[in-house]
């Protein structure tokens, strides 16, 4: 059963259509014994059904759903998606839960209680399986306070799409970097000398411009440098699938990252050119995120 | 739709709370029911309690399974039959406390509190008392308490909040349960009345419950005996409204003849040929036979099948319907035995003079006395003759008679079949079913020189409420008497009316014996309350007390179909349709949720703080003009956003800040005047 509000819902949860034949079972007890008291029970019970309805919608009206908050994860682990709530004044909601449509088993909720005026995130953690987009349905902030006898529902914002990185897994050691030279460039002229900056090649420095200035000068070059890269190539990858070449080289990216390593990606036609940092491993886990099996 | 909230179940505290909840909804469900059983069955039902004892795990289903052989034992030990109440009691009980040692999930719990409230439901069944109400509201207060424990995250911190609100939501479920309790449209049971009254076969009800109807022989007692009967005798369908059931008489064998120890018709009376003979024929004979009818009702009457000739009609019946005649003596019969479910119209007038001339033979037999029987009766029958000249007279002094013997209808007596019986009852025992209150006037009237016959039949029955059909049940079986008023022929007496009243005061007894039917209700009214105080007044010492004992009584423990349609037509709602009925209890509902709902938006308003409102007022409208506040942002740092976005506000906006800081921080009493400053600011800011 439904009843659409604004933009609220009820619904009768089975607790509710249990206690509800449990009312009938004792209208029925008392017309058949002409029993007062039993029907008395029954009332009782009916009354507290009506009054429940009423309850729990108004546990979830004043409420203002504001913004979603969504950050990337990996396959097979747990999303948050975060709702930003507040409540409206003089009101408190109790008991708020979040739930994504046709998400049943993937999905739980830490319920949280919202006092009048307040602003809370409302987490609802998702189990994300495959890589790439997921784009969810729709998604409603819910309750079933106070007896668990209806649900309401309360339509959220439309939820933003979320970027899953593929499973970090396989077996393979990072490649050797020796084994990269066929990829590296030549080195082109010396295009001049700047002052030393923390986490210079050492041996790069100018001794002989450090010597008649007192300063430390390291040598620039134009074009690539030649410095250890480590290449990430799918055809280095020793396994049956795609999918797990692709979990394979997402292992690789995740230790690269950690090692602080420069390192670029090439699978298939799709090339990340070499570098490091937090946005170069984003950078990374989307391209392998997103990447497709060629034909 | 299920709404897929998971909790965590592991949190101990929680399950301390739930279950410990559980335990004490179960015991004092239970409670009643292990107080009223055998003291071993009641031991063995609770003795799953320890199964907690023994860690979960194999040992426990072994004790457990070991458990509901000794409750199986127990009971078929402790009862004759599986089928009794206490029986089927008794194993529930048992069952729900195995079940409550083995709960592992709020699924289990939803389970048990359901089940509790069947348990309480039956545990009403065994007797209803003021007791037993606060019980059942106890019960439903604490399973409010549970069901909240199960919804809440974080039960064991939050238990006294739980308790306040539950005891608080409990408190406003109950003028629902009130507009329900008096306005939901009630069907009087057993449920299988309404099946027979939409036209389940009457014969099909009858198959084990068929108990011997009276037939050419009435002994003493034997009414008594068929009061105790459920089984249905007639169902009949009336055009129009249904007359009070105290009219309703349904008349059937018409006895002269006592022999001091039973009442018996003439030889051969079922014969086809002596039906026919002593039947009214004609349109001359009904028309003589009563005269002044008034009241007339019309109805269709559905007989269950008895193997006799006996039809009932409303006293006096005066149409025949095919395969019937109509006695001489106003009685319906069949022409053939009724080996089937019969069904006929018929019409009858409530109230009638029969006009029929007495002949001398029927004046000897409706005068005779058995000799050497009752001579008590026969010596008080003689000088109520003696001190009384007029037939009227008579009957009121003999009536007069029977309110002061302080006589009371009982279905038990103790009175030994005999020629002697009726003075038994009436100067000794003096209780006794329908049959010695007539039979005994019958013996009076004869011997102050009244002829006055026995009739038998049923009086009453159950009406279906907000139907025409009544059930008439062999539980309503009676008998009353008529005696011969000279022109106004044949009256009828009905001492059960007179035993009703025997508690009256004497100076409020009527002067003349054949009472009215208004007169009948009243006293019989006055009789009811009487009794209800006299159950009630054990319960009681102070008069207030007694007072609210007796309006729980009568509004609750007694509030039947009747006094629910006569209380709504009493406070202006007329009588109406299940359907009407039901619309009115929606409408009663949806009015007392509007009211709800206004009252919390009142206390909404109550607790809302004015300077809260203005600045979340003040912060909105910022917002829509592109600068909103950040979650948990400093106002001083929104006031520096807002200053460079609104340059030409700036002024007013931090004058608007400052003073939010400071009535929020310090001089509250400054409140209203902000609230000013945000509505003059909003106004005179707005479309720029």
């Amino acid at each position: 059963m439904n009843m659409v509000g604004s933009n609220l819902r009820l619904a009768l949860t089975p607790e509710g259509i249990g206690w509800l034949l449990v009312s009938l079972v004792a209208f029925l007890l008392a017309t058949n014994y002409n029993n007062n008291v039993v029907f008395m029970l029954a009332c009782l019970l009916l009354g507290v059904w009506l009054l429940a309805a009423w309850l729990t919608l108004k546990n979830l009206s004043g409420l203002t759903c504001k913004q979603w908050r969504i950050e990337p994860c990996f396959a097979g682990g747990d999303s948050d998606f975060q709702l930003l709530l507040e409540a409206a004044e003089g009101r408190e909601h109790v008991e708020l839960g979040c739930k994504v449509v046709g998400q049943k088993d993937k999905q739980k909720t830490r319920l949280m209680q919202l006092n009048s005026g307040e602003r809370q995130w409302l987490t609802l953690t998702l189990t994300m399986e495959k890589r790439g987009w997921f784009v969810p349905k729709a998604a409603s902030v819910v309750s079933s306070w106070p007896f668990g006898l209806w649900c309401a529902s309360m339509e959220a914002p439309e939820v933003p799409s979320c970027l899953v990185y593929p499973k970090p897994n396989g077996t393979q050691s990072l490649p050797d970097t020796h084994q990269l030279d066929a990829d590296e460039q030549s080195l082109d002229d010396l295009s001049g000398v700047r002052a030393y900056q923390t986490g210079d090649n050492t041996r790069r420095m100018d001794w002989k411009s450090m010597a008649r200035t007192d300063q430390i000068l390291i040598k620039t070059f134009e074009g690539h440098e030649r410095q250890k890269t480590t290449w990430l190539n799918d055809k280095n990858v020793r396994v049956s699938t795609f999918e797990e070449k692709i979990e394979q080289l997402t292992r690789w990216v995740v230790e690269c990252d950690a090692l602080g390593a420069h390192y670029g990606i090439r699978i298939g036609a799709e090339t990340l050119l070499p570098g490091s940092g937090r946005e170069h491993h984003v950078e990374g886990l989307r391209l392998l995120a997103l990447a497709k099996q060629e034909r | 739709m299920k709404p897929s909230l998971k909790q965590d179940y592991s949190f101990s505290g929680f399950w301390f709370s739930s279950v410990a909840a559980v335990f004490v909804l179960l015991a004092l469900a239970t409670l009643p029911a292990i107080v009223r059983l055998p003291v071993q069955v009641s031991l063995v039902c609770i003795l799953p309690v320890l199964l907690h004892l023994i860690p979960r795990g194999k040992w426990r289903k072994v004790t457990t399974i070991g458990l509901l052989v000794m409750l199986v034992a127990t009971i078929v030990i402790s009862f004759d039959s599986w089928f009794g109440g206490d029986a089927i009691m008794a194993f529930i009980c048992g069952l729900l406390w195995l079940k409550s040692s083995e709960m592992a999930g709020a699924r289990d719990s939803w389970l048990l509190m359901l089940a509790v409230c069947i348990v309480t439901a039956l545990n009403a069944l065994f007797g209803i008392s003021l007791w037993q109400m606060l019980h059942l509201l106890v019960v439903v207060w604490l399973l409010l308490l549970n069901v909240m424990i199960l919804q809440s995250s974080d039960a064991k911190r939050a238990i006294g909040m739980l308790v306040r609100r539950s005891a608080f939501y409990f408190s406003i479920s109950l003028p629902f349960a009130a507009i329900l309790f008096f306005m939901l449209p009630r069907v009087p049971g057993p449920l299988w009345d309404v099946g027979i009254a939409m036209g389940m076969p009457v014969k099909m009800i009858l198959e084990k419950t068929r108990t011997p109807a009276i037939s050419g022989t009435l002994e003493v007692g034997q009414v008594s005996k068929l009061q105790k009967s459920d089984a249905p005798v007639l169902i009949a369908e009336f055009e129009g409204t249904i007359p009070s059931k105290s009219r309703l008489y349904w008349r059937g064998a018409v006895f002269w003849d006592y022999d001091g120890e039973r009442w018996q018709l003439a030889e051969g009376w079922d014969r086809r040929r002596n039906i026919m003979h002593n039947a009214l024929k004609g349109k001359q004979a009904f028309q003589s036979a009563i005269t002044n009818g008034e009241d007339m009702v019309s109805y269709k009457v559905r007989v269950s099948p008895h193997d006799g000739h006996w039809l009932y009609g409303l006293d006096a019946p005066f149409k025949t319907a095919p395969e019937t005649v109509l006695s001489k003596n106003y009685q319906l019969l069949s022409i053939r035995p009724l080996s089937r479910e019969f069904e006929y119209e018929m019409k009858s007038y409530l109230k009638y003079q029969g006009t029929q001339p007495l002949l001398e033979s029927q004046k000897d037999r409706a005068l005779n006395i058995p000799d050497n029987t009752n001579p008590r009766i026969t010596t008080l029958g003689q000088r109520i003759a003696t001190e009384n000249v007029s037939v009227d007279d008579r009957i009121a002094a003999a009536t007069r008679w029977y309110y002061e013997a302080g006589l009371q209808h009982s279905l038990l007596n103790n009175i030994d079949v005999g020629p002697n019986n009726l003075d038994t009852f009436l100067f000794d025992e003096k209780f006794g079913g329908s049959e010695y209150l007539a039979g005994s006037f019958v013996m009076l009237m004869r011997a102050a020189g009244i002829p006055a016959r026995l009739v038998t039949g049923y009086r009453g029955g159950n009406v279906i409420a907000l139907t025409n059909f009544i059930v008439v049940k062999q539980g309503h079986a009676h008998a009353w008497l008529e005696v011969w008023t000279g022109n106004s022929g044949w009256s009828r007496i009905d001492p059960m009316d007179v035993v009703s009243t025997a508690t009256v005061p004497a100076q409020k007894k009527p002067e003349t014996a054949p009472q009215t039917e208004q007169q009948k209700q009243k006293n019989t009214q006055i009789t009811k309350k009487k009794k209800d105080k006299k159950e009630t007044s054990s319960l009681c010492e102070g008069e207030w007390f007694c007072s609210w004992l007796q309006n729980i009584e009568m509004w609750v423990v007694k509030f039947d179909a009747k006094k629910q349609l006569d209380t709504l037509d009493s406070i202006g709602l007329m009588r109406g349709t299940v359907g009407r009925m039901l619309l009115m209890t929606g409408v009663t509902i949806f009015l007392l949720m509007v009211f709800y709902m206004l009252m919390s938006e009142l206390l909404k308003r109550r607790r809302e703080d004015p300077l809260q409102l203005s600045y979340q007022r003040f912060a909105t409208e910022m917002g829509k003009r592109g600068c909103e506040q950040g979650i948990g942002e400093c106002p001083s740092v929104y006031c520096q956003r807002l200053s460079e976005q609104f340059p030409a506000h700036k002024d007013a906006i931090g004058t608007i800040i400052c003073a939010y800081l400071d009535v929020q921080y310090g001089k509250k009493e400054e409140n209203k005047l902000f609230t000013i400053m945000v509505k003059r600011f909003l106004a005179m800011t707005t479309g720029r």
